[in-house]
Protein backbone atom coordinates (compact mmCIF):
# COMPACT_ATOMS: atom_id res chain seq x y z
CA UNK A 1 0.00 0.00 0.00
CA UNK A 2 1.42 3.36 -0.95
CA UNK A 3 0.68 6.61 0.76
CA UNK A 4 1.21 9.85 -1.14
CA UNK A 5 3.71 12.29 0.28
CA UNK A 6 5.98 9.78 1.96
CA UNK A 7 9.69 9.46 1.35
CA UNK A 8 11.18 6.07 0.43
CA UNK A 9 12.27 5.25 4.00
CA UNK A 10 8.84 6.08 5.44
CA UNK A 11 7.06 4.18 2.66
CA UNK A 12 9.25 1.13 3.26
CA UNK A 13 8.38 1.26 6.98
CA UNK A 14 4.66 1.55 6.13
CA UNK A 15 5.04 -1.54 3.90
CA UNK A 16 6.93 -3.40 6.65
CA UNK A 17 4.19 -2.51 9.14
CA UNK A 18 1.59 -3.93 6.73
CA UNK A 19 3.65 -7.15 6.59
CA UNK A 20 3.82 -7.28 10.40
CA UNK A 21 0.03 -6.74 10.69
CA UNK A 22 -0.45 -9.62 8.23
CA UNK A 23 2.01 -11.74 10.22
CA UNK A 24 0.13 -11.22 13.51
CA UNK A 25 -3.13 -12.14 11.76
CA UNK A 26 -1.55 -15.15 10.04
CA UNK A 27 -0.07 -16.54 13.24
CA UNK A 28 -3.60 -16.59 14.64
CA UNK A 29 -4.46 -19.16 11.97
CA UNK A 30 -1.17 -21.00 12.51
CA UNK A 31 -1.98 -21.21 16.24
CA UNK A 32 -5.31 -22.92 15.54
CA UNK A 33 -3.63 -25.85 13.76
CA UNK A 34 0.01 -26.05 14.90
CA UNK A 35 -0.61 -27.84 18.21
CA UNK A 36 2.72 -29.69 18.20
CA UNK A 37 4.59 -26.38 18.12
CA UNK A 38 2.43 -24.25 20.42
CA UNK A 39 5.47 -22.80 22.25
CA UNK A 40 7.15 -21.74 19.01
CA UNK A 41 3.91 -20.19 17.77
CA UNK A 42 3.52 -18.18 20.99
CA UNK A 43 7.12 -16.99 20.84
CA UNK A 44 6.96 -16.04 17.15
CA UNK A 45 3.61 -14.27 17.58
CA UNK A 46 5.04 -12.22 20.46
CA UNK A 47 8.06 -11.32 18.32
CA UNK A 48 5.84 -10.04 15.50
CA UNK A 49 3.67 -8.06 17.92
CA UNK A 50 6.80 -6.43 19.38
CA UNK A 51 8.14 -5.63 15.91
CA UNK A 52 4.75 -4.26 14.85
CA UNK A 53 4.58 -1.98 17.90
CA UNK A 54 8.17 -0.78 17.43
CA UNK A 55 7.41 0.03 13.79
CA UNK A 56 4.27 1.95 14.78
CA UNK A 57 6.40 3.95 17.22
CA UNK A 58 9.03 4.64 14.58
CA UNK A 59 6.35 5.93 12.19
CA UNK A 60 4.81 8.11 14.91
CA UNK A 61 8.27 9.51 15.63
CA UNK A 62 8.55 10.38 11.92
CA UNK A 63 5.10 12.08 12.07
CA UNK A 64 3.60 9.43 9.79
CA UNK A 65 0.16 8.04 10.63
CA UNK A 66 0.75 4.27 10.86
CA UNK A 67 -1.75 2.19 8.84
CA UNK A 68 -4.06 -0.04 10.89
CA UNK A 69 -4.44 -3.75 10.23
CA UNK A 70 -6.79 -4.81 7.42
CA UNK A 71 -10.12 -6.29 8.61
CA UNK A 72 -9.16 -9.60 7.03
CA UNK A 73 -6.43 -11.24 4.98
CA UNK A 74 -6.39 -13.80 2.20
CA UNK A 75 -4.48 -16.90 3.21
CA UNK A 76 -2.51 -18.21 0.21
CA UNK A 77 -3.53 -21.87 0.69
CA UNK A 78 -5.95 -23.77 2.95
CA UNK A 79 -4.61 -24.37 6.44
CA UNK A 80 -6.12 -27.57 7.82
CA UNK A 81 -3.42 -29.38 9.82
CA UNK A 82 -0.05 -28.86 11.56
CA UNK A 83 1.86 -29.29 8.30
CA UNK A 84 -0.04 -26.63 6.36
CA UNK A 85 0.08 -24.38 9.44
CA UNK A 86 3.87 -24.70 9.53
CA UNK A 87 4.03 -23.90 5.83
CA UNK A 88 1.97 -20.76 6.43
CA UNK A 89 4.29 -19.75 9.28
CA UNK A 90 7.29 -20.22 7.00
CA UNK A 91 5.65 -18.12 4.31
CA UNK A 92 4.82 -15.37 6.83
CA UNK A 93 8.49 -15.27 7.84
CA UNK A 94 9.65 -15.14 4.24
CA UNK A 95 7.20 -12.30 3.52
CA UNK A 96 8.34 -10.26 6.51
CA UNK A 97 12.00 -10.92 5.62
CA UNK A 98 11.34 -9.47 2.14
CA UNK A 99 9.65 -6.41 3.67
CA UNK A 100 12.58 -5.75 6.03
CA UNK A 101 15.20 -6.27 3.33
CA UNK A 102 13.33 -3.60 1.39
CA UNK A 103 13.58 -1.26 4.39
CA UNK A 104 17.35 -1.90 4.48
CA UNK A 105 17.59 -0.89 0.82
CA UNK A 106 15.36 2.18 1.01
CA UNK A 107 16.27 3.59 4.43
CA UNK A 108 18.29 6.78 4.66
CA UNK A 109 19.19 6.62 8.33
CA UNK A 110 21.69 4.24 9.83
CA UNK A 111 19.41 3.57 12.80
CA UNK A 112 16.50 2.49 10.57
CA UNK A 113 18.83 0.27 8.55
CA UNK A 114 20.18 -1.26 11.76
CA UNK A 115 16.69 -2.06 13.05
CA UNK A 116 15.72 -3.50 9.65
CA UNK A 117 18.82 -5.74 9.56
CA UNK A 118 17.87 -7.12 12.98
CA UNK A 119 14.24 -7.66 11.88
CA UNK A 120 15.39 -9.40 8.68
CA UNK A 121 17.78 -11.65 10.62
CA UNK A 122 15.12 -12.62 13.16
CA UNK A 123 12.60 -13.45 10.41
CA UNK A 124 15.25 -15.55 8.61
CA UNK A 125 15.94 -17.49 11.83
CA UNK A 126 12.25 -18.15 12.44
CA UNK A 127 11.74 -19.20 8.79
CA UNK A 128 14.68 -21.62 9.05
CA UNK A 129 13.28 -23.16 12.25
CA UNK A 130 9.89 -23.67 10.59
CA UNK A 131 11.62 -25.36 7.67
CA UNK A 132 13.39 -27.67 10.13
CA UNK A 133 10.00 -28.52 11.70
CA UNK A 134 8.68 -29.27 8.20
CA UNK A 135 11.67 -31.52 7.46
CA UNK A 136 12.64 -29.21 4.60
CA UNK A 137 16.16 -28.00 3.75
CA UNK A 138 16.60 -25.42 6.49
CA UNK A 139 18.02 -22.39 4.83
CA UNK A 140 18.21 -20.04 1.89
CA UNK A 141 21.41 -18.33 0.70
CA UNK A 142 19.83 -14.85 0.60
CA UNK A 143 16.97 -14.50 3.11
CA UNK A 144 14.63 -11.65 2.23
CA UNK A 145 15.76 -11.43 -1.39
CA UNK A 146 12.54 -11.24 -3.39
CA UNK B 1 -0.66 -12.74 2.83
CA UNK B 2 -2.58 -9.96 1.22
CA UNK B 3 -5.08 -7.58 2.72
CA UNK B 4 -8.65 -8.34 1.67
CA UNK B 5 -9.76 -4.78 1.43
CA UNK B 6 -7.63 -3.63 -1.45
CA UNK B 7 -9.21 -4.49 -4.81
CA UNK B 8 -6.85 -5.70 -7.53
CA UNK B 9 -6.96 -2.40 -9.40
CA UNK B 10 -5.97 -0.55 -6.28
CA UNK B 11 -3.14 -2.90 -5.70
CA UNK B 12 -1.83 -2.33 -9.22
CA UNK B 13 -2.03 1.41 -8.72
CA UNK B 14 -0.22 1.08 -5.42
CA UNK B 15 2.45 -0.98 -7.08
CA UNK B 16 2.99 1.75 -9.66
CA UNK B 17 3.18 4.40 -7.01
CA UNK B 18 5.65 2.23 -5.18
CA UNK B 19 7.77 1.92 -8.31
CA UNK B 20 7.65 5.66 -8.72
CA UNK B 21 9.02 6.05 -5.23
CA UNK B 22 11.63 3.45 -5.94
CA UNK B 23 12.82 5.35 -8.99
CA UNK B 24 13.02 8.52 -6.91
CA UNK B 25 15.19 6.57 -4.50
CA UNK B 26 17.34 5.20 -7.30
CA UNK B 27 17.63 8.69 -8.79
CA UNK B 28 18.80 10.06 -5.50
CA UNK B 29 21.22 7.24 -5.12
CA UNK B 30 22.56 7.76 -8.63
CA UNK B 31 23.32 11.34 -7.77
CA UNK B 32 25.10 10.31 -4.61
CA UNK B 33 27.09 7.72 -6.52
CA UNK B 34 28.12 10.23 -9.17
CA UNK B 35 29.30 12.63 -6.50
CA UNK B 36 31.21 9.89 -4.76
CA UNK B 37 32.88 8.83 -8.02
CA UNK B 38 33.82 12.41 -8.77
CA UNK B 39 35.49 12.72 -5.41
CA UNK B 40 37.52 9.59 -5.85
CA UNK B 41 38.66 10.07 -9.45
CA UNK B 42 42.27 10.51 -8.40
CA UNK B 43 42.02 7.39 -6.31
CA UNK B 44 40.51 5.07 -8.88
CA UNK B 45 42.00 1.87 -7.59
CA UNK B 46 40.89 2.38 -4.02
CA UNK B 47 39.69 -0.95 -2.66
CA UNK B 48 35.97 -1.67 -2.76
CA UNK B 49 34.60 -2.02 0.80
CA UNK B 50 32.94 -5.30 -0.27
CA UNK B 51 36.28 -6.97 -1.01
CA UNK B 52 37.11 -8.07 2.55
CA UNK B 53 33.65 -9.67 2.71
CA UNK B 54 34.37 -11.62 -0.48
CA UNK B 55 37.59 -12.97 1.03
CA UNK B 56 35.79 -13.87 4.28
CA UNK B 57 33.06 -15.72 2.40
CA UNK B 58 35.59 -17.74 0.36
CA UNK B 59 37.57 -18.70 3.45
CA UNK B 60 34.38 -19.63 5.34
CA UNK B 61 33.40 -21.85 2.39
CA UNK B 62 36.86 -23.49 2.30
CA UNK B 63 36.77 -24.05 6.06
CA UNK B 64 33.34 -25.70 5.85
CA UNK B 65 34.49 -27.87 2.94
CA UNK B 66 37.61 -28.97 4.85
CA UNK B 67 35.39 -29.96 7.79
CA UNK B 68 33.13 -32.20 5.69
CA UNK B 69 35.78 -34.94 5.59
CA UNK B 70 36.49 -34.61 9.32
CA UNK B 71 32.86 -34.53 10.48
CA UNK B 72 30.80 -36.78 8.19
CA UNK B 73 27.82 -36.55 10.55
CA UNK B 74 27.55 -32.83 9.85
CA UNK B 75 28.32 -33.17 6.15
CA UNK B 76 24.90 -31.96 4.94
CA UNK B 77 24.97 -28.74 6.99
CA UNK B 78 28.64 -28.09 6.19
CA UNK B 79 28.04 -28.59 2.47
CA UNK B 80 25.09 -26.17 2.56
CA UNK B 81 27.25 -23.60 4.38
CA UNK B 82 30.06 -24.01 1.84
CA UNK B 83 27.61 -23.56 -1.05
CA UNK B 84 25.94 -20.52 0.52
CA UNK B 85 29.19 -18.75 1.40
CA UNK B 86 30.41 -19.40 -2.16
CA UNK B 87 27.18 -17.90 -3.50
CA UNK B 88 27.73 -14.88 -1.22
CA UNK B 89 31.26 -14.39 -2.54
CA UNK B 90 30.07 -14.70 -6.16
CA UNK B 91 27.28 -12.16 -5.75
CA UNK B 92 29.56 -9.65 -3.99
CA UNK B 93 32.22 -10.15 -6.65
CA UNK B 94 29.66 -9.44 -9.38
CA UNK B 95 28.63 -6.25 -7.55
CA UNK B 96 32.26 -5.09 -7.22
CA UNK B 97 32.75 -5.74 -10.94
CA UNK B 98 29.53 -3.88 -11.81
CA UNK B 99 30.64 -0.88 -9.76
CA UNK B 100 34.03 -0.82 -11.47
CA UNK B 101 32.19 -0.53 -14.76
CA UNK B 102 31.39 -2.84 -17.60
CA UNK B 103 34.40 -1.56 -19.55
CA UNK B 104 36.88 -3.14 -17.19
CA UNK B 105 37.14 -6.78 -18.09
CA UNK B 106 36.35 -8.94 -15.15
CA UNK B 107 37.79 -12.37 -14.52
CA UNK B 108 36.16 -14.22 -11.67
CA UNK B 109 38.81 -15.31 -9.25
CA UNK B 110 39.28 -19.03 -9.51
CA UNK B 111 41.99 -19.11 -6.89
CA UNK B 112 41.41 -21.41 -3.96
CA UNK B 113 41.50 -19.35 -0.79
CA UNK B 114 44.19 -20.32 1.64
CA UNK B 115 42.87 -21.86 4.80
CA UNK B 116 44.28 -20.46 8.00
CA UNK B 117 47.51 -22.41 8.27
CA UNK B 118 48.32 -24.93 10.97
CA UNK B 119 46.04 -27.53 12.46
CA UNK B 120 42.93 -28.73 10.63
CA UNK B 121 39.92 -26.50 11.34
CA UNK B 122 37.44 -27.29 14.08
CA UNK B 123 33.67 -26.84 14.15
CA UNK B 124 34.15 -24.24 16.87
CA UNK B 125 36.45 -22.21 14.60
CA UNK B 126 33.89 -22.31 11.80
CA UNK B 127 31.19 -21.20 14.20
CA UNK B 128 33.34 -18.26 15.35
CA UNK B 129 34.22 -17.33 11.77
CA UNK B 130 30.55 -17.33 10.73
CA UNK B 131 29.50 -15.30 13.78
CA UNK B 132 32.11 -12.70 12.85
CA UNK B 133 31.02 -12.81 9.19
CA UNK B 134 27.45 -12.13 10.34
CA UNK B 135 28.59 -9.10 12.40
CA UNK B 136 30.88 -7.68 9.73
CA UNK B 137 28.26 -7.94 6.96
CA UNK B 138 25.66 -6.27 9.22
CA UNK B 139 28.07 -3.48 10.26
CA UNK B 140 28.89 -2.75 6.62
CA UNK B 141 25.22 -2.93 5.56
CA UNK B 142 24.41 -0.28 8.16
CA UNK B 143 26.74 2.29 6.57
CA UNK B 144 26.02 1.46 2.92
CA UNK B 145 22.73 1.91 1.07
CA UNK B 146 20.53 0.51 -1.68
CA UNK B 147 21.30 -2.90 -3.16
CA UNK B 148 24.70 -3.13 -1.45
CA UNK B 149 23.15 -2.66 1.99
CA UNK B 150 20.34 -5.09 1.12
CA UNK B 151 22.50 -7.92 -0.14
CA UNK B 152 24.88 -7.59 2.83
CA UNK B 153 21.89 -7.70 5.20
CA UNK B 154 20.66 -10.91 3.55
CA UNK B 155 24.18 -12.38 3.76
CA UNK B 156 24.39 -11.44 7.44
CA UNK B 157 21.01 -13.11 8.08
CA UNK B 158 22.16 -16.24 6.23
CA UNK B 159 25.27 -16.45 8.44
CA UNK B 160 23.05 -16.14 11.53
CA UNK B 161 20.96 -19.08 10.32
CA UNK B 162 24.14 -21.06 9.61
CA UNK B 163 25.45 -20.73 13.17
CA UNK B 164 22.15 -20.84 15.04
CA UNK B 165 20.09 -23.34 13.05
CA UNK B 166 22.32 -25.31 10.68
CA UNK B 167 25.25 -26.11 12.98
Amino acid sequence: MSTPGLGPEQQSLVDALAAEHAAVFGYGIVAAFADPWADAVAEDTAAHRARRDATIEALHAASVEPPVAAPGYTVPFPVTDPDSAARLAEQIENDTAVAWRSVVERAHSESTRGAAITALTEAALRAARWRVRLGAPPSLPFPGQP
Amino acid sequence: MTADRSPASHRRLSRRTLLRWSSVAVGGLGLATTTACGASDDDADRADPLEPQIARARTDAATATALVALLPDSAAALTTIAEQRTAHADVLEAEVARMRGATTSFTPSSTTPALPSGDPPTLEQLRERLARSQREAADLARILSGYRAGVLASISAACAVQTEVLL
